[in-house]
């Protein structure tokens, strides 16, 4: 397991994990050809599923969780919204939320 | 809230588990890492099961409606036997087979007794286990669940979407419909394909006809537990709410704005029911 980032963590970073948490849900070679960004969706450009996305969560959640309530952060998000996420969105509010 | 996603052992196979429950409030990183009456959780929560229907998975409740409940009780949501990213099992989908998925799960996760809810086809698996191992259910709430006596579960009429009996894109259109999917998941090769499955090598058809001659031959009115029948009010299956209203004896019956997938659509106002009957408030 990745440590937390210590105080001061660029949101470079953080999405740099992420990529890497997606790494890990999708396989190495599924992100290397994707083309993987910022503004990916991950419903959309991703092509991720909702229980892809339960994995992806639950692995920020593990990664992230002690410093920002992820899971209530996607409770307060409406349908739609959980549609159209990007990866961006996930990376500012784990930036914002510390 | 604590969240915890693993695989569980069931038998020989591996079943996916995602269970929240309450925790510890945020701190702050500087703040002393000593035990506190805040680290105390949820040893004594109430443990809460959930069931999802046929070709969903455990994420019908992980976003929208779990996190809530889990503020008070240790909510348990598992993806059945073939669906999510459980492990595939050939052979019938009964429902006595998935309630002994059911029950091996909880003695896997060291739950004596819980509060089940199940949509859909997960309700009706609920719904069995509860007849029969009523010991193991304190409180039962069946989310739009068919009681597989209805008309469309006669074998005349399964055998009639089934294309009689060839699995065809036609037959496997016509399920994914009648289990309330949404257009993009109808639409998915993924979905499609796990319906073909769950047609073929998961036996459904055979599945619902034993489930069906199961639910004739069971009293109802021996249910003794608290149970809240929630139906919407377009569901195919709001007739099946008022026949189990009868016949069960401490059953309450609510209805919430939508169709068979009410769920997905009204998840804050199902969220809402829930949390008042497992309080034992009402709504």
């Amino acid at each position: 397991m990745v440590a937390i980032p210590p105080t001061g963590v660029t949101a470079d970073e953080v999405l740099r994990e992420l990529i890497e948490v997606l790494a890990s849900v999708l396989g190495e070679e599924v992100v290397a050809v994707m083309d993987v960004s910022a503004e990916s969706s991950f419903v959309r450009d991703l092509e991720m599923d909702s229980i892809a996305i339960v994995a992806f969560a639950s692995e920020v959640n593990e990664r992230f969780g002690e410093r920002v309530d992820f899971i209530a952060w996607l409770r307060g998000q409406s349908l739609r919204s959980l549609q159209k996420l990007t990866v961006k969105d996930v990376a500012d509010f784990i930036v914002q939320g510390r | 809230m604590a969240l915890d996603e693993r695989f569980v052992a069931v038998g020989t196979k591996k079943v996916h588990v995602v269970e929240m429950r309450p925790d510890a409030p945020l701190r702050p990183p500087t703040e002393a890492l000593a035990p506190s009456a805040h680290d105390m959780p949820s040893a004594g929560a109430q443990a809460l099961v959930m069931l999802h229907g046929l070709f969903s998975n455990l994420s019908l409740y992980f976003f929208r409606i779990a996190p809530s409940l889990a503020h008070t009780y240790r909510v348990v949501i598992y993806d059945l036997r073939s669906h999510g990213l459980s492990e595939r099992a050939s052979g019938a989908h009964t429902l006595e087979v998935l309630s002994e998925d059911l029950l091996a799960l909880m003695d896997a996760l060291e739950i004596e007794k819980a509060a089940l809810a199940g949509h859909s086809y997960g309700g009706t698996v609920a719904l069995l286990t509860a007849l029969q191992h009523p010991e193991k259910v304190s409180q039962l709430a069946l989310i739009d669940a068919p009681c597989l006596t209805e008309p469309r579960f006669a074998a005349a009429r399964l055998r009639q979407r089934l294309s009689h009996g060839r699995v065809t894109d036609r037959s496997v259109a016509r399920y994914a419909s009648a289990a309330g999917l949404s257009a993009q998941a109808r639409r998915s090769p993924k979905s499609q394909e796990q319906i073909r499955y769950l047609l073929t090598e998961g036996r459904l058809e055979a599945s619902f006809s034993a489930g069906r001659t199961t639910m004739q031959s069971l009293d109802l009115g021996r249910l003794a537990m608290p149970t809240l029948l929630l139906y919407g009010t377009r569901s195919p299956f709001r007739a099946t709410g008022r026949r189990l209203k009868a016949a069960i004896p401490c059953s309450v019956l609510e209805l919430v704005e939508g169709g068979h997938d009410f769920p997905v659509k009204s998840a804050p106002q199902l969220t809402e029911h829930l949390a008042c009957f497992l309080a034992g408030t009402g709504i």
